[in-house]
């Protein structure tokens, strides 16, 4: 038979049995053995498993006091070595489910312990926890108690043998953000036509991929004076030194760098060359200022149309790179321009 | 337009004396079809090999897998433009054989080193993880051709796509004066007026100036052109194929424009569920945004005008070219038309990333056939067709390796078809 695993158990005070709202200040208290839920929890599993320990706060002082509660409770789940931790389930109770939301993402990301909640879909907890730990869904209220405690103790057996959790839907948790492949019962032909026919009959039907709508970015004031502005180049199209010292990938690139251009008065393709897959790259070949235009910026520089140009290129290569990682990207690229008292980025893709 | 397709079910292929079929035994004299190849200035040496699904076989260097259908009566020739006149086609007899591909294998000089006009790594696997195409389901008559020093990328596409079309041609002349197994009319009577009118609009991405075409209309390099109204029956003749430069992820061949099963579905439903108007060809990747908006509002305005109720929208390729799918949902939507629209989705490496790089609110019918951006690892096969190694991506100073081996992708993109465009498999994603 396999061992049973050890399980932490976190509560808040109300379901721990100190006391209501009057007691929401309670700081972590250790029970060596189940709480309240836990006991529903403890008796489903039976021999599969045991609540080697229930952890106890008071919903106030764990969201007013955050990092010493976090720390707290990391410090006393770390003495149980459990397998798996569980928290709540908080339902629609706002704070409980901050605090249970940040327990099993504590767990997870910093001692890489597998955590499950759970919570009503409409708990503030949701959207801010959903990505990082299992949240099973449950009703508004207590009154769906007994039939989520065994949910919650299957499910963190399942996570503590390392099972294979299915998709959202199937599994009964909510949705934490990642797609996985799997394989539909039709052939995507098929479920194309039956799709179009459902909504054109006004009958309901469910998109294969939610749609997020970004929100446009909004330009930055104009410069009042170009003629006073550190003006810096950065560009998508891949133009980098001949040779590419730097290993750039022609597609799906998640790194940028920057090259120096200091002296140069103009890029030439004896030592400069794109690398792209996504664009007719022979014309930048033979000029790569066509995609980085240093040739005009210093004609303007030496007018006086422009203050200087920034020193260093930025360069990246934009093609098939996921949306996260282009922002993520373009947050590092501003900082490091603002660091450098850039005034105003002319940005070229291809 | 009325089209009926024979076909002639494959379940062998074996080199023999002559080529002949043989009921569901295509025998090829491998002599006659390499010396037909090699005439071709720009091919230096060709080779012939057989790969069948299931079998541990990596086929490598892959331009492009084409059908082997051949026009037996009506006007025109099966691939027109590029293996006859360019008369119109989709009427009469045609006849295929079915359940196998000709496919070409050939390993591009690095004429062209950066871009899009760079000819890339297409890997195609017999099994395994890799097996992801319907071509890795096909019985596989490989042409794995040398090509000549001294000639121009153009000049190669050329050479390597007529090797294939010749070849296709030849297998398909030995259904002649045979009656076909299995026979299907293709026409688009009028049918029950209150069933809610469809039209399929097919996006695909061509660029200007490059040196081989990406697409064919009839032959012709299709560049910037505006929004086409076209009969199905055109598509299942062969008048819209690929080049033969490569046939990555994103770049279906030629084998899945004859079969496009968005096709074989409407037809299908055809006066049962709804009324099938016809095709909207869609050039897509346009460089200009407003070129993007001019685009999508011109499919629209045709899909009005052709009375559609509803539009299920395809698109290929990567990135740019998906703004105008996107754009499309919306312009239909905004006339009044109801849109599904068939993706892959991205998501990064775990699939935490967004699924889609350019949304529209209207777009809420999506269908989606996978992700591109997993990686996968390929195992290492005891046979590999094409060649000993291969280099995926040579900008980045990639090197070569042993094709054999175990080969780790960082994403989907070197898998010949390895996206299903148009929904031959069950591929999707869900949340996780």
């Amino acid at each position: 038979m396999v061992s049973p695993i050890r399980i932490v158990h976190y509560v808040n005070q109300f379901f721990g049995g100190i006391g209501g709202e009057e007691r929401a200040d309670t700081e972590l208290l250790v029970r060596e053995h189940p709480v309240g839920p836990g006991v529903g929890i403890a008796e489903a599993l039976g021999d599969r498993g045991r609540i080697v320990a229930t952890l106890i706060c008071g919903d106030n002082y764990f969201n007013e006091r955050l990092d010493a509660a976090r720390s707290a409770v990391l410090e006393a789940i770390e003495r149980y070595r459990p397998d798996v931790v569980i928290a709540g389930p908080a339902f629609n109770a706002g704070r409980y489910g901050i605090a249970c939301g940040e327990v099993c993402k504590a767990v997870t990301e910093t001692l890489r312990i597998p955590s499950v909640t759970a919570m009503s879909p409409h708990n503030p907890a949701v959207p801010l926890y959903r990505r990082s730990t299992y949240i099973l869904l449950t009703g508004e209220s207590a009154a769906s108690m007994p039939r989520i405690l065994p949910a919650l103790a299957t499910f963190a057996h399942r996570l503590a043998v390392g099972d294979a959790i299915g998709p959202a839907e199937r599994e009964g948790y909510i949705p934490r953000g990642i797609r996985g492949i799997i394989l539909d019962e039709f052939p995507a032909a098929r479920r194309a036509a039956d799709m179009l026919k459902a909504k054109l009959a006004g009958e309901p039907y469910q998109t294969e991929i939610p749609v997020e709508v970004f929100q446009p970015a909004r330009p930055a004031a104009p410069l009042r004076d170009p003629s006073t502005a550190t003006i810096a180049l950065v560009t998508t199209s891949g133009l980098v030194p001949r040779g590419n010292p730097d290993g750039f990938k022609s597609m799906n690139e998640s790194r940028w760098t920057t090259y120096s251009l200091k002296r140069l008065s103009a890029l030439t393709p004896d030592q400069w060359e794109p690398v792209h897959g996504g664009y007719d790259t022979r014309f930048v070949r033979e000029n790569p200022n066509l995609v980085v235009p240093l040739d005009v910026l210093r004609d303007l520089e030496s007018e006086g149309a422009i203050g200087r140009l920034h020193a260093d290129l930025i360069v990246t290569v934009g093609v098939g790179t996921p949306v996260k990682t282009c922002l993520r990207m373009g947050e590092e690229i501003a900082d490091e321009l603002h660091r450098a008292n850039v005034s105003a980025a002319i940005f070229t893709s291809n | 337009m009325q089209l009926d397709v024979g076909t002639f079910p494959i379940n062998r292929i074996v080199f023999d004396h002559h080529t002949r079929l043989d009921d569901d035994i295509l025998r090829i004299n491998r002599r006659e079809l390499i010396e037909m190849i090699q005439q071709d200035p720009c091919i230096e040496r060709a080779e012939i090999e057989l790969a069948t699904p299931g079998e541990s076989t990596r086929i490598i260097h892959v331009c492009d897998a084409i059908e082997p259908r051949i026009k037996v009566s009506g006007p025109g020739v099966c691939y027109p433009g590029l293996m006859g006149p360019v008369e119109t086609v989709g009427r009469g007899v045609t006849y295929r054989l079915g359940g196998m591909a000709v496919v070409l294998s050939a390993e591009y000089p690095r004429l062209i080193e950066t871009g899009v006009g760079a000819a890339h790594e297409a890997i195609l696997d017999m099994s395994g993880p890799g097996a992801l195409s319907p071509i890795s389901s096909t019985l596989n008559l490989v042409l794995v051709l040398a090509l000549a020093p001294g000639y121009s990328q153009g000049d190669y596409n050329r050479a390597v796509q007529l090797a294939g079309l010749k070849v296709a041609h030849r297998l398909a002349q030995t259904t002649e004066g045979r009656t076909p197994p299995l026979q299907r009319r293709y026409e688009l009577p009028s049918v029950d007026t209150t069933l809610p009118k469809v039209v399929y609009i097919s996006q695909f991405y061509t660029q200007l100036n490059l040196p081989a075409p990406y697409l064919t209309w009839y032959g012709m390099y299709i560049t910037d052109w505006m929004p086409l109204w076209a009969h199905p029956n055109e598509i299942l003749d062969g008048a819209l194929i690929p080049g033969a430069v490569g046939g990555d992820a994103v770049r279906p061949s030629s084998w899945e424009y004859v079969n496009n099963p968005i096709i074989a579905r409407l037809y299908e439903a055809h006066g049962e569920t709804l009324a099938f108007l016809g095709v909207i060809l869609h050039r897509t990747r346009f460089e200009v945004f407003e070129e993007k908006q001019l685009s999508a509002n011109q499919a629209a305005k045709l899909a009005k005008l052709m009375g559609a109720d509803g539009a299920i929208v395809t698109w290929i390729g990567a990135g740019n070219a998906f703004i105008e799918g996107m754009l499309t949902i919306q312009a239909l939507e905004r006339e009044g038309m109801k849109t599904v629209f068939v993706t892959y989705e991205h998501g990064g490496r775990e699939g935490w990333e967004a699924p889609l790089m350019f949304t529209v609110p209207e777009a809420d019918a999506i269908i989606s056939v996978g992700s591109l951006d997993r990686p996968i690892t390929l195992p290492a096969v005891e046979r590999v067709i094409g060649g000993d190694e291969l280099c995926l991506d040579p900008e980045a100073g990639g090197e070569r390796v042993p094709a054999g081996g175990e080969l780790r992708l960082p994403w989907r993109l070197p898998i010949a078809s390895g996206i299903d465009h148009w929904g031959f498999g069950r591929l999707t994603c869900v949340e996780y």
